[in-house]
């Protein structure tokens, strides 16, 4: 449901009552086709939010090219018939009646068990703020304008200009955390997690765009934080290729000397003011609670944090403070795209299982008829040329086409459509392959990335084979682009239908495949991650085994003590544990580990190693969380002097001695140990927030304690960021410095000194200390059985890699394998526990079907095989294997074998193999060469 | 919590969050409104250029336990 | 060679994202010659080296193969 919004919600957890608001559209989704006749002739232009204003769009408009629903949509505040009740020129243009200005804004109630909330964000507006200039200079633009200006897709189809005078702009400054970390005329003292990788991206991007060597990108920062997986390396190789990084906040922002350009100035650390002259200045700005959030709220009857955002717990992080009523995205905090998507799975994890009695009951399951067997018949084609209202026939002579089709051998039937995607359109389809006995159709419209399934599903419908339809694409890749080449695009439309008809004529029935599903999981590593994944799970009614290689649960998480925003971690561990080893549907079994893997998604069997004797065991899917923990550092005296010490070991100290504090009169904490260097080039994403956390508990204990944190940039990112202003407020002092000038630790008698170079003094200072305590880098526990098991990867730090980074965070490269907490990436308690939930939703998409359906567009081996072997390592998913067999004469002979669950059907094998012994069905070698002579046959 | 919970799920935002959670909920068993206050799908995260393109929301807009149609 | 010379140009588009890009273009309304006619493969890896010494034996002028 598009344009509608939660009006009021009633109930509880399991039975909610939701009114719905949704606002008129005036354009009919069913009938609308998407030709966009109704935006070109709108006289009425406003600007396009999509481009940030960049650009007009008009009043009858998608929101950008690929839009889901593909629907045009008319803008009531600025249509001119609905402001004045004049105009109406796009109903008399629309082809298909679908333009409707009656419809009325519509009140629709809707039973659910649960919901979530997922209403996004608002980008902070540099508007009348005085010294950013945004208002003023032109050449002023946020990041999320400049954004679009980099884009292809975007107004300036991505070429780079200034507003002022339309040139290039060769120098580009960014401003960072414009509308962030800032409680000065806003209440943001939170920091929006995005934007220092964002406009890290947009200077690489940049350079680019500029010609080489000529341009000049420069970041003004106040603490660079790459916290995230792989982040790091990019901060890095972004130096390596020349942008410049400044660590000011610069305070004046004026308009170039001949109006065009931005002169800066800021001030540096000793104090010194500078200025230099930038062509273009883009302001990094932060991300803010959406606009309705209180509204939103109130409805919903959900409490919110002190910025707006979605009030939530570390262990039940998309909890609201309303049973059944769960957030995500940024809305719970700010958060970047793998963030947000590993917690909307936590959130429909949590979801399945306060719901999991009612699972299947009202989901619809889609039959169908059981099919015909055309083997052996001769090809009778029937070709659909459509004209889509006429999007393609005001280009492409559509009655040439189909007269062109009836000439080529095995047509059976052509025919022509308004709209060949219409509903009745398709029953249309399958009467005529009943009355005319056709065995396979071409279907000559639009783009088969859209539409196949749907003419894919009519074959079905009436048991055709759905292998049987081939597309020709006469729409998005000719008539849209080839509009005054008439002549041209007809041929052109010609020869894409014969194309069609020569690879359908090679066409045979294929069967989709089947796999069962075995329906349990299995949960490697009994940490908080792996304890959270288990538990979940089993709540969601699947049977679960969970092992762990020690003795006892919990992991890392057994080290610590409270979280950043002080919740108690060991209570929470400890009824963590209790649910998990009492709940029936998880089998606990400690000191076990996994020794053999084989089989593929849905499917897999495994060896376990229980205690010294091996067990089988058979399970659908997998959940890796084998964690990670501190490493233990050969430096600043570690293991020389008793008074330094990790930050694990210093949790162990203050549970054994609570009194302890009371004897330091000076602590100094030291960040990114062994971390951001050539050893671990990765951030731990932890340790800033876990030392300041602790330089707080250690004030507060003792308030007369000196405490100093050196540090290289403080990432204390979201709302963490709220900690570190309380630090700073309570006299921790923080001390920055760099990879070059590390800080030195040394003993003079008895005394234990810390020298570095201090850069507000200009010096160099020396503290005496009596504790200090090491933030040491994180490093995963050896990930490397798992890579050998499951054929899964690890980056080169040994952290596991996601199948996406962006898009597919908990997705292991391998299909049914998921990952969660640290074996992923370093990650507080919090995330941990999200990661471990949106694993277990991961494995429950899996595990609730009793089936798994692939398509049939799968290798398959033929009988030209003899064995080479060549597409073995070569086939990226490992899908093919070699095996010995024997002739009927008992001679041994080798040949491949493929595993249809593992391929993907990218056809590297075909392509590698000198003699077709591999083909890819579907798209066999026969298929592609019948195309290639259908467009070198000159007969048209 | 009532005796027995309803097997469907409204998630209010067709974000690149809520997309996800969407297809996780259709794709096991519960029946899933997905509300959007915009004219389409897809929220802020179509506006960013690499490393983040519009992906997942074309092939997956058809989902037979998931609607997002008119009033239906 | 002639001027109005029109080369017969032979894409192999992956499914995935050079051929979804074909696409695009087409809802952009970008304009191209009508000279290139696609292929959809499912990864621009399954073109075999045949495939291409093929189609220009017979006759192909140019080749793209997009992935």
């Amino acid at each position: 449901m598009t344009l509608s919004q939660i009006e009021t919600v009633q109930g509880e957890a399991g039975n909610f009552t939701v009114k719905i608001k949704k606002n008129p559209r005036f354009v009919d989704e069913e009938k609308c086709i998407a030709c966009g006749l109704c935006a070109q002739k709108c006289p009425k232009k406003v600007d396009d939010e999509y481009n940030m204003g960049l650009n007009k769009r008009k009043a009858a408009h998608i929101k950008y090219g690929q839009t889901v629903p593909l629907k045009y949509a008319i803008d009531a505040k600025n249509c001119i018939y609905q402001t004045r009740g004049k105009c109406g020129v796009c109903v008399d243009v629309c082809p298909t009646g679908a333009i409707n200005h009656d419809m009325k804004t519509e009140y629709i109630d809707i039973k659910v068990g649960a919901i979530i909330l997922a209403p996004g964000f608002k980008p902070f507006s540099p508007s009348g703020i005085d010294y950013y200039g945004y208002d003023e200079i032109p050449d002023v633009v946020t990041s999320l304008e400049y954004e679009r200006m980099l884009a292809a897709s975007g107004p300036s189809m991505g070429h780079l200009k200034k507003e002022s005078d339309g040139k290039e702009p060769n120098k580009v400054a960014w401003i960072q955390c414009v509308g962030s970390r800032n409680t000065n005329g806003t209440n943001n003292g939170y920091c929006s997690s995005v934007c220092c990788m964002y406009a890290i991206k947009q200077a690489v991007m940049t350079q680019g765009h500029l010609p080489q060597g000529k341009s000049d990108q420069t970041i003004f920062y106040m603490d660079i934080r790459t916290p995230g997986k792989e982040y790091e390396r990019y901060y890095e190789t972004s130096r390596q290729k020349g942008v410049r990084y400044i660590k000011a906040r610069p305070h004046t922002l004026l308009k170039g000397p001949d109006g065009s350009g931005v002169t800066l100035t800021w001030t540096d650390d000793t104090g010194k003011n500078h200025e230099d002259f930038f062509d273009m200045v883009v302001l990094s700005i932060g991300i803010q609670a959406p606009e309705d959030a209180m509204d939103l709220a109130r409805k919903c009857h959900i409490e919110l944090d002190p910025f707006k955002f979605a009030k939530t717990n570390s262990f039940d992080p998309v909890a609201t403070t309303l049973e059944g009523i769960f957030v995500t995205g940024s809305f719970q905090s700010p958060k970047a795209i793998p963030q947000s998507i590993a917690s909307a799975s936590t959130a429909a994890a949590r979801v399945k299982a306060v719901l999991a009695e009612a699972r299947d009951t009202l989901t619809i399951e889609k039959k169908f008829v059981e099919e015909f067997d055309i083997s052996g018949q001769e090809k009778r084609i029937g070709v659909f040329v459509c004209s889509c209202g006429n999007n393609i026939s005001s280009v492409v002579d559509v009655n040439a086409v189909a007269l062109f089709a009836k000439s080529l051998p095995g047509v059976a039937y052509v025919d022509n459509q308004m709209f060949t995607c219409s509903a009745d359109t398709q029953d249309l389809i399958a009467q005529t392959i009943k009355d005319k006995n056709l065995n396979a159709v071409v279907i000559a419209a639009c783009t088969p990335r859209t539409h196949e399934p749907l003419f894919q599903e009519t074959l079905q419908n009436i048991g055709l084979n759905k292998y049987m339809v081939e597309m020709a694409n006469i729409r998005n890749m000719n008539a849209w682009v080839h509009p005054n080449e008439p002549e041209k695009a007809t041929a052109k439309a010609k020869q894409q239908v014969k194309m069609a008809i020569a690879k359908v004529t090679r066409n045979f029935p294929l069967a989709d495949i089947l796999v069962n599903i075995t329906p349990r999981a299995l949960v490697v590593g009994g940490g908080l991650a792996g304890m959270s994944a288990a538990h979940n799970l089993a709540n969601q009614g699947y049977e679960t085994i969970l092992i762990e290689r020690e003795a006892d649960l919990g992991g890392v998480a057994n080290t610590l003590l409270k979280t950043w925003k002080d919740e108690d971690i060991q209570t929470h561990l400890a009824a963590l544990k209790e649910k998990v080893t009492t709940h029936k549907g998880i089998r606990v079994l400690t000191q076990t580990t996994l020794t053999a893997v084989a089989g593929f998604v849905g499917s897999f069997t495994g060896e376990l190693n229980v205690n010294g004797s091996a067990e089988d065991i058979e399970f659908g899917a997998c959940i890796i969380a084998t964690g990670g923990n501190e490493s233990k550092p050969a430096e600043y005296l570690y293991n020389q002097d008793d008074r330094v010490m990790t930050s694990l070991e210093i949790n162990a100290r203050m549970k054994t001695d609570p009194d302890w504090a009371q004897k330091i009169t000076s602590a100094v904490f030291i960040q990114c140990v062994g971390s951001r260097n050539q050893y671990h080039p990765y951030c731990s994403r932890v340790c800033c927030t876990q030392s300041i956390k602790k330089a707080v508990r250690l004030k507060k204990m003792n308030p007369q304690m000196d405490i100093f944190i050196l540090y290289r940039d403080i990432r204390t990112y979201a709302d963490m960021e709220t900690v570190y202003r309380q630090a700073r407020d309570l006299g921790v002092i923080f001390i920055k410095y760099t990879r070059d000038a590390k800080p030195v630790v040394k003993q003079e008698n008895s005394d234990l000194l810390v020298d570095l170079f201090d850069p507000i003094l200009q010096r160099i200072v020396s503290i005496k200390a009596d504790l200090i305590v090491l933030a040491t880098a994180i490093v995963p526990n050896d990930t490397t059985p798992f890579v050998n098991l499951f054929k899964c990867s690890a980056n080169a730090d040994g952290f596991l890699m996601e199948s996406h980074p962006k898009l597919k965070p908990v997705d292991s490269t391998v299909d049914g394998v998921f990952l969660a907490g640290i074996c992923h990436y370093p990650k507080p308690i919090d995330e941990a526990i999200s990661q471990g939930r949106a694993a277990a939703s991961r494995a429950s998409v899996i595990l609730s079907k009793k089936t798994l359906k692939l398509d049939a567009i799968k290798s398959c081996v033929t009988h030209n095989c003899d064995g080479c072997a060549l597409c073995v390592d070569i086939c990226p998913y490992n899908a093919i294997e070699l095996v010995e067999y024997q002739d009927e004469h008992g001679k041994k002979h080798r040949r491949i074998k493929t595993q249809e669950a593992l391929c993907k059907g990218c056809g590297i094998c075909a392509a590698t193999c000198p003699k077709e012994g591999v083909v890819v069905n579907g798209f066999t070698l026969n298929q592609l060469k019948a195309q290639v002579d259908a467009i070198l046959e000159k007969t048209i | 919590m009532t005796e027995k919970p309803i097997g469907s799920v409204l998630m209010a935002g067709g974000g690149i969050s809520g997309i996800q959670a969407a297809l996780d909920m259709a794709d096991s068993g519960f029946y899933v409104y997905l509300v959007e206050k915009s004219s389409g799908i897809g929220g802020p995260c179509p506006s960013w250029t690499r490393p983040f393109p519009p992906m997942i929301v074309p092939c997956e807009s058809s989902h037979p336990n998931w609607l997002s149609a008119v009033g239906t | 060679m002639s001027d109005n010379f029109e080369p017969t140009i032979i894409g192999f588009l992956c499914n995935w994202c050079s051929y979804a890009g074909g696409d695009l273009a087409g809802v952009s309304r970008l304009e191209y010659p009508a000279n290139m006619k696609a292929i959809r493969v499912m990864c621009s890896g399954m073109v075999h080296p045949d495939l291409i010494l093929d189609a220009l034996k017979k006759g192909a002028d140019g080749i793209m193969i997009m992935g």
